[in-house]
């Protein structure tokens, strides 16, 4: 499903009209990210866990070229989800 | 940082930004995963702009062990959920580390500090080695040496080669009416290069100050004795007298007597530890203060080797045998020693260093048989000589060279060739340098010798056909004496010295056949030159 048919859906579901729930749905994914960039972790209960990880450099070596690049260290958002939604799709 | 954010505070959160009330944002937050959830219960695939994509992705069955009872395990397959977060999320997350770029790297980059085990061992050695050099250096005197000898060597490794050529020329000529006595200790002392030239240095300090220097010389004697006292076994203090003359001869002798002195007692050191320590002197404060402390005792360390010098006095006066007996007991003590201070400053002994005594010792013995044949036996080498002059002008042209060089040359060359072989094996190309020395040196007491020699035994030697040194130009041709057909490996020298007794007359051979010789250097096998008649004009 993208972007389009999950705000239709998500629309009618609340009574929203579609403009009204892209906005909220962008509003609750930007209250995420800022909660995610200050470090913290944002737990939703029943889907899962949003953290922030860092990965640390690394060397990568492009097998074409034997090319060998250092990789800076970055960080990641990690999604766990829950024990509830794993046993639900297992 | 590091907070949990649950549902509740995010709620909270929404509701404040959006101006909705709480229960409006607690149904549509939980709504929102709830549909996800669900779309993803269908589709398995949910996109929402400006976060990311939700997928299911299917796992297969695969086989595990299990860690703690060994057995094999199926994990049956399944489904998992995957979150790719979208770009301009990952950006805004990566924020703090955007700044960072990917860097090709060169070839041959080194990596200090993806593997810093290695400099950490370079540097654990180090301080463990001027940790324990701390500790010796509490009862000072052997450390010491060692350090004192490595801190000049730091400094200037290159220059001591011309200045040991130039210091043994001066050591040389001013004995030369003495000859006898002094020369040959010199000429035995040379080959043993690791501590010989510091009982050379010895010699020309003994030579040099005599007996003036007895009195002054037994007071610091007591002194340092006392001193060394504090270091614990009597063996232990035994080698540190004989070693420290090394240390303590830098302070004493001027500057390039103290590189080159420093140079052979690092020698041994040097080989294998030099560079880390060197390093480890420049960079850790903590050798500085013992370079400081080095300092201080390397003065004391002089006081005790003015204290050798009248030990080795009286070898001077006894006759030569004895000398030269003691100079090699003497310097075998000194080898001992030396071997003692290397087992216990470096507990791994380089295989090198063995090799490099052991050429040593022999190349000594050779050197002392050959002098010793030379004094009582001079005949023996005057009958060898003329031999190695044959093989010497057989293939050389050098005709203008006054011939009892040619000699010299030819012995120095043949003596030290067998050592040279044992000591290539083990020794650098420095050692190879100071064989080219020893040569030299070799050399010059053996010209004067045999000059000396030949002024009293030109007449008497006579069956040796000692070479005459002729003047060419002092002789007339006249006429024909014989025809001489060249034969194969044959030399116009040696013709004229098989017909005149003396190299220099072959120029009037080549004179007397302008039209056989076009070209001096080469007379083919075969040719028929005439020998002319010579008339000297005197």
């Amino acid at each position: 499903m993208n972007n389009k048919e999950f705000i239709t859906e998500l629309s009618n579901r609340l009574g929203y009209s579609a403009k009204e729930t892209t906005d909220l749905v962008s509003s609750a994914i930007s209250v995420v990210t800022e909660q995610l960039q200050e470090g913290n972790t944002v737990v939703v209960q029943g889907f899962g866990t949003f953290d922030v990880k860092k990965k640390i450099e690394r060397i990568s070596v492009n097998p074409a070229t034997k090319q060998r690049m250092l990789v800076p260290p970055k960080l990641v958002i990690n999604f766990k989800p829950s024990n509830v939604i794993k046993d639900k799709f297992k | 940082m590091g907070e949990r954010i649950n549902i509740q505070n995010l709620i909270d959160l929404f509701a404040e930004k959006k101006g909705l009330s709480k229960k409006d944002a607690e149904t549509f937050l939980k709504e929102m995963f709830a549909l996800i959830e669900q779309v993803l219960e269908t589709d398995k695939y949910v996109k929402i702009k400006g976060f990311g994509t939700f997928k299911l992705i299917d796992v297969d069955s695969r086989e595990s062990v299990n860690v703690n009872t060994g057995e094999r395990i199926e994990i049956k397959g399944h489904t998992k959920i995957s979150f790719t977060p979208e770009t301009s999320i990952r950006d805004q997350i990566n924020k703090p580390f955007s700044h960072f770029e990917t860097v090709i790297l060169n070839e041959g980059a080194v990596f200090d500090d993806m593997n810093p085990g290695e400099e950490d061992d370079i540097d654990g050695d180090s301080e463990s080695e001027a940790s324990s050099g701390m500790e010796e250096a509490l009862s000072f005197n052997d450390e010491v040496t060692e350090n004192a000898a490595d801190q000049p060597t730091t400094e200037s490794v290159e220059i001591p080669n011309e200045n040991t050529e130039i210091k043994d020329e001066e050591i040389i000529t001013p004995k030369t009416d003495e000859v006898a006595a002094v020369d040959e200790l010199q000429i035995i002392s040379k080959p043993e290069d690791v501590i010989a030239q510091d009982t050379e240095v010895n010699e020309e300090n003994t030579a040099l100050s005599k007996a003036d220097e007895v009195t002054e010389v037994d007071e610091p004697q007591s002194i340092p004795e006392s001193k060394k006292v504090i270091a614990q076994d009597t063996e232990v203090k035994e080698e540190v007298v004989a070693v420290t003359p090394k240390a303590g001869e830098v302070v004493i002798a001027n500057k390039t007597d103290a590189v080159e002195d420093v140079q052979i007692a690092a020698k041994p050191i040097e080989i294998e530890s030099q560079n880390p320590e060197a390093k480890a002197e420049e960079t850790t404060p903590s050798k500085v203060q013992e370079n400081e402390a080095v300092k201080e005792n390397m003065l004391i360390n002089s006081e005790e080797s003015l204290a050798v010098i009248p030990k080795e006095k009286p070898e001077d006066e006894p006759e030569k045998e004895d000398i030269i007996k003691q100079k090699n007991a003497l310097i075998e003590e000194l080898i001992a020693a030396a071997k003692a201070q290397k087992d216990i400053n470096s507990v791994s002994v380089n295989k090198s260093t063995i090799y490099y005594f052991v050429g040593m010792v022999t190349f000594l013995a050779i050197f002392a048989i050959a002098i010793f044949t030379y004094i009582y036996n001079p005949d023996f080498i005057m009958n060898m000589l003329p031999a190695s002059t044959e093989v010497s002008s057989a293939d050389s042209v050098m005709v203008d060279s006054v011939p009892a060089k040619m000699d010299a040359i030819a012995m120095a060359d043949t003596i030290p060739s067998v050592p040279q072989q044992e000591i290539e094996k083990a020794v650098t190309t420095d050692e190879t340098n100071k064989i080219k020395i020893e040569a030299d040196k070799a050399e010059k007491p053996i010209i004067k010798e045999q000059t000396a020699e030949k002024t009293k035994s030109d007449e008497s030697d006579s069956k040796d056909k000692k070479p005459e040194k002729l003047n060419p130009n002092n002789y007339t041709i006249t006429g024909t004496k014989s025809v001489y057909t060249v034969q194969k490996g044959e030399s116009l020298v040696r013709i004229s010295q098989h017909y005149y007794n003396s190299k220099d007359l072959w120029t009037l051979i080549v004179k007397h056949n302008p039209t056989v010789i076009t070209n001096p250097d080469y007379v083919p096998a075969g040719t028929v030159i005439k020998i002319p008649n010579l008339r000297s004009k005197l």
